[in-house]
């Protein structure tokens, strides 16, 4: 069924291919798994809406445009937009189109931390085995990714302050293609906490494809914030691999403010007992931005437990997706699963896409899922009114509100104030 | 208790199939195969006008070009649909005036599966239309639904009888495009019912088909097109069964309804078709396409289901809500055991205003044997304030089953309220 577009003009599978085949780049990944991975994307294509994982995203915005290599910019980028820590510490990483900047960064002196830019020489190689994958994206990663970050907790480490990723698009004055791959680990009884902002600058077309893998030991407990927003013309395509041994926890926020096109998918491994993963999401697409959110939570012992909690506020003619999986192997005894997905659809011209999805071969599991579309209660509204509240304001109040089970639990107060702030301007535009 | 709901636990995963016999009757079978000459033998053995043998035609040049459908939650080896074939009718039968023509073997068969064919045992009244194999054998009570208007025959009588209805209805909900399946049974469907209640009637009795396949290596192709018009009511009732044999015979049949304005259809089935034995051998496979329109205001379908036959089920009774404030309904019941498969569900398109669909779903599985709801909830552009509420519950008995869920929710109009709150205890 893999069709690719065909109209002349725009960008196939093939022509981002040679685009890096000219290039002299250093890759991250070893020859033989880039070897295999190329081999897949000869034969490949970008995947149409007629293949059952991509029905309500389309890649049209993607491939109708023209990209080209990132060239380093001689720019100053002192003044990044990003989260305001005051007088607060944290660990800081910079990244433009795709590359480290070291001058850019700064690490806080005296914390157990192990951070080392990816690359052949330095690069932990042990990575999920992805040879298998379906995913166009993924092997296009393998294949060209040049750069990205190994950050590890070491083992028994309680890190105190967050590490913030910063992932700038600059797409001024050209039209990028980044492909960036990241390692997380958080190491035995380790703890930490991670923020990966993605955003760009411009309103070229872009294209940004990045992977990132999250490990967590026995007992490492890790919370990874992804904020993404200012990507009006970026198509963004997320792969989250996450890879939990027993009694780990893992929470995920993703939060999609906007952006064209987002895809973030998700595959939660549960691989060993007792361990836990709280996947949340809100996402606010409007004009005519389409926001997809695809998890599978694999249940693959006993005794773990997964949430997913995902909420969306679409407006104008925009569009969401959510497409979530809870799979139960047999061996997934006592799992206790929860998915939630509630959309709030501000106009008549917008969508919403929903795929609660359970999959179950163990006989001793508790699953729910539940999803929920609709409009905002006009009784409450019309409550808030008669209390004096106007109608905008009770608006805003009401809409904040839906969202805030999963305000509540980023734990960064700086990310948290921050991403309300966010939410609170968009609103009043 | 708890003996005691074991032992009806194991009563159910152990109990065999108590319809499986073979009835010996004389009947007559196509060769096996299937061509343009075919469909053209087979719509001259059916007595068919010309607009029906160009009808199955283009549907027959249709699913040539089109390959059998993959996404289900299913694993199976493909039919071998040249070694099929697909025409099987008992020989003495085709007219009967009278049930005392009806061969008695045939009226043996239909005792033992405890089918009422005798008109005055069932005087509390069910009217009962028989298909086996492919034809219908006999229609009770036609006389006295005839004095309300009400047309319950064969669908072959109703080609020649009522060919304008068959013109303006057949093909009007599932066209022969729809699919696959849809598409090889608008080609060679055999026979089935058809049902119209005029405007303003409430039929008096309960209707029937009873659908049985007996001869090897045959498929079953019926189709049924139910016509309810304004004001109108009606309650169906479908049910099957097949000998068991090692082989796995093909069943897929499309069923149309059509609801005008404040009219009501309550559409039932009981799909008890040989499921395979213990270790999955044999069974029918159940490849069905129904769907129902509310064309009119006001007017509602009704799906019930009990699915505890077949190896294979791939069906979805699906009600297209297009008048205002009409009502969809799907409530389903799938038990699957040893390695039957089921992926069965429903869709619900909401087109119309304030228009309203429920979906209530609980599948067991039991054995080695897989079950998966499957099901849309779509919210047009123009539905404004439809509301749709569904739950699906599983449950799992064994460790070595599976229970699945894949709902899909469409939603396109902010007015709408959608919710999916299904649970597994």
């Amino acid at each position: 069924m893999n069709t690719v577009q065909t109209q002349s003009n725009n960008l196939t599978l093939s022509k981002l291919i040679e685009l890096f085949e000219i290039d002299n780049h250093e890759y991250v990944l070893p020859e033989a798994s880039r070897m295999a991975s190329l081999q897949f994307l000869a034969a490949g294509a970008f995947p149409t809406t007629r293949v059952e994982k991509w029905k309500h995203t389309s890649l049209k915005p993607l491939v109708e445009n023209q990209y080209s290599l990132p060239t380093n910019l001689s720019k100053n980028y002192s003044d990044i937009k990003s989260v305001d820590f005051g007088t607060g510490l944290v660990h800081k990483l910079v990244f433009i189109n795709g590359i480290y900047q070291k001058q850019l960064s700064n690490i806080v002196i005296g914390e157990q931390l192990i951070v080392d830019e990816l690359s052949a020489k330095s690069a932990p190689q042990n990575w999920e085995n992805q040879s298998t994958s379906d995913s166009v994206f993924i092997h296009l990663n393998i294949a060209f990714a040049n750069d990205g970050i190994y950050v590890e907790a070491p083992a028994n480490a309680a890190l105190k302050y967050p590490v913030y990723i910063i992932q700038m698009i600059d797409n001024e004055e050209l039209n990028p293609v980044i492909h960036l791959r990241n390692k997380i680990v958080a190491k035995k009884g380790s703890s930490i906490k991670i923020i990966h902002q993605v955003h760009s600058t411009g309103n070229m077309p872009a294209l940004c494809n990045i992977y990132t893998e999250i490990s967590t030991e026995p007992n490492a407990h890790l919370e990874y914030n992804v904020v993404q927003f200012d990507l009006q013309n970026v198509s963004l395509v997320s792969n989250l691999n996450l890879q939990q041994s027993r009694d780990s926890k893992l929470e995920t926020n993703t939060i999609s403010l906007s952006g064209k096109l987002i895809r973030n998918e998700v595959v939660a491994n549960l691989n060993q007992a007792n361990a836990e993963v709280q996947l949340r999401g809100i996402y606010m697409p409007r004009n005519n931005e389409h926001t997809d959110n695809t998890l599978q939570i694999k249940h693959n012992a006993p005794n773990c437990q997964s949430n997913q909690l995902y909420k969306g506020i679409i407006d104008n003619v925009a569009s969401s997706t959510f497409l979530g999986q809870i799979y139960v192997d047999r061996e997934g005894q006592k799992t206790n699963a929860y998915q939630s997905n509630k959309n709030i659809l501000l106009t008549d011209t917008c969508r919403s896409y929903s795929k609660p999805q359970l999959e179950i071969y163990a006989d001793d599991v508790k699953c729910t899922h539940g999803s929920t579309s609709g409009q905002m209660d006009k009784d409450m509204l019309f409550y808030l009114q008669t209390r004096g509240i106007g109608f905008e304001n009770a608006r805003r109040l009401m809409l904040i509100a839906f969202l805030s089970d999963i305000l509540q639990a980023i734990t960064i107060e700086p990310l948290a104030q921050w991403v309300v702030n966010e939410i609170h301007n968009r609103l009043d535009s | 208790m708890k003996s005691d709901s074991e032992s009806i636990i194991n009563e159910l995963a152990d109990k065999e199939y108590e319809a499986g016999f073979v009835t010996l009757i004389e009947t007559e079978v196509f060769p096996k195969g299937l061509g343009e000459d075919v469909v053209r033998a087979l719509s001259a053995k059916k007595e068919e006008p010309a607009y029906m043998t160009e009808w199955r035609l283009k549907a027959y040049r249709h699913w040539v070009k089109q390959v059998e459908p993959k996404w289900a939650h299913l694993s199976y080896t493909e039919p071998q649909f040249q070694e099929i074939s697909y025409y099987a009718a008992p020989k003495n039968a085709p007219k009967f005036n009278s049930l005392d023509e009806v061969d008695p073997e045939l009226i043996k068969t239909f005792e033992k599966l405890g089918i009422p064919m005798q008109e005055q045992k069932i005087l509390a009244g069910v009217a009962v239309d028989v298909v086996f194999d492919s034809v219908s054998v006999h229609t009770t009570f036609k006389d006295m639904l005839k004095e309300h208007g009400i047309i319950f025959c064969s669908i072959s009588e109703a080609i020649r009888e009522h060919p304008e209805l068959i013109q303006e209805y057949l093909g009007s909900v599932v066209p022969f495009t729809d699919n696959f399946y849809a598409s090889l049974n608008s080609a060679v469907f055999t026979d089935g019912s058809f049902v119209y209640i005029p405007k303003g009637v409430r039929c008096p009795v309960e209707l029937s088909t009873y659908f049985r396949i007996n001869e090897a290596k045959t498929g079953q192709f019926e189709r049924t097109l139910i016509i309810a018009d304004e004001g109108s009511y009606v309650s169906y009732l479908e049910g099957c069964t097949a000998p068991m044999r090692d082989e796995n015979q093909l069943h897929a049949a499309v069923v149309e309804i059509v609801a005008m304005k404040n009219a009501e259809v309550k559409y039932s089935t009981v799909q008890n078709w040989y499921p395979g034995d213990k270790d999955g051998n044999g069974g029918v496979y159940n490849f069905v396409t129904k769907r129902g329109i509310c064309r009119g205001d006001n007017s509602k379908i009704s799906w019930t289901q009990v699915e505890t036959g077949s190896a294979i089920t791939w069906k979805y009774p699906s009600t297209i809500l297009k008048g205002n404030n009409s009502v969809g309904e799907f409530y389903s019941v799938a038990v699957t055991k040893n390695y039957q498969q089921a992926d069965t569900g429903t869709k619900m398109i909401h087109l119309g205003k304030n228009t309203r669909s429920t979906i209530v779903s609980k599948g067991i599985s039991m054995g080695n044997s897989n079950n998966s709801y499957r099901g849309l909830v779509k919210i047009g552009k123009g539905a404004t304030s439809a509301r749709n509420f569904s739950q699906c519950d599983s449950l799992l008995i064994g460790s070595k089953c599976g229970a699945h869920t894949f709902p899909y929710i469409e939603v396109e109009n902010q007015t709408a309220t959608v919710e999916h709150a299904p649970k597994m205890p």
